[in-house]
């Protein structure tokens, strides 16, 4: 399990994966939790949404933005700016959709090597949350 | 030894989630399925062997847990399959038990699926 150590509070890491293709979807969620992380997998925005509002435990959010459900990965996450302003995202998507990505947001574009998809995660995890 | 594998077929989150979770810290290597769409790609392509598939009857898919127990039949003969139903749909489905043969009635608390786990693991 990773850990986030501060001075006086240790932090339990969940990461919720947005992503349809349940090839890839299996194949990262099992890496993320081979490195540590707790993961919870979901293969539409609707359903995703539906966790984040009973779950307070997400801390970081990585979505496709093509995916299925009433919003797409980056109208699911202008919901989660007003609803979750604390949880982070990262976007990522096969098609080049960097110039979609809301200034600010980190993009992760497809293909990408799995090690990179932690080392995103870890070093946005560890940014603070701009005010 | 490696761990039994477990793929589990629900499509509400918090459901899938948890059962998940309880059987990740029982030791098992648990694959999340939404649908029997995304069991059968997971299944046929993907080089993932899976020792007990956990499916509910009815899906939001084109295949019900019938199809998908079925085709794992045919083709995963090694693999067990557990269907799940609320009491219900067991009416409904019934014409179909005589063959499948219900094993969980829903909702299940996530210790009677364990132990349904290890006796079809046993059977196997």
């Amino acid at each position: 399990m990773i850990m986030i150590k501060t001075d006086f509070v240790e932090m339990k890491i969940s990461v919720l994966v947005l992503e349809d293709d349940i090839e890839l979807r299996f194949l990262l969620a099992d890496t993320l939790r081979n490195a540590g992380f707790k993961v919870i997998e979901a293969g539409t925005s609707d359903e995703a949404l539906t966790f984040l509002r009973t779950s307070k435990d997400v801390s970081l959010v990585f979505a496709d933005i093509k995916v299925p459900g009433e919003s797409d990965g980056i109208g699911l996450m202008e919901r989660m700016r007003r609803e979750f302003p604390a949880i982070k995202v990262i976007l990522t998507s096969g098609h080049e959709m960097r110039e979609a990505a809301p200034p600010g947001v980190r993009f992760l574009q497809k293909p990408y090597i799995l090690s990179r998809v932690i080392s995103e995660i870890r070093s946005l995890l560890l940014e603070p949350k701009a005010p | 030894m490696a761990p039994h594998r477990v793929l589990i077929v629900e499509p509400q989150l918090p459901v899938r989630h948890a059962v998940a979770e309880y059987l990740r810290q029982c030791g098992y290597k648990v694959y999340e399925a939404f649908n029997t769409d995304e069991a059968l790609v997971l299944l046929s392509k993907t080089d993932v062997t899976v020792d007990v598939v956990v499916a509910d009857i009815s899906s939001h898919a084109a295949v019900d847990g019938f199809g998908l127990s079925q085709w794992i039949k045919a083709e995963r003969p090694r693999t067990r399959v557990l269907l799940a139903s609320s009491l219900q749909k067991v009416t409904e489905y019934a014409g179909n038990l005589c063959d499948e043969g219900l094993k969980l009635s829903r909702p299940y608390h996530p210790q009677t699926l364990h132990e349904e786990i290890k006796r079809q693991l046993a059977a196997k």
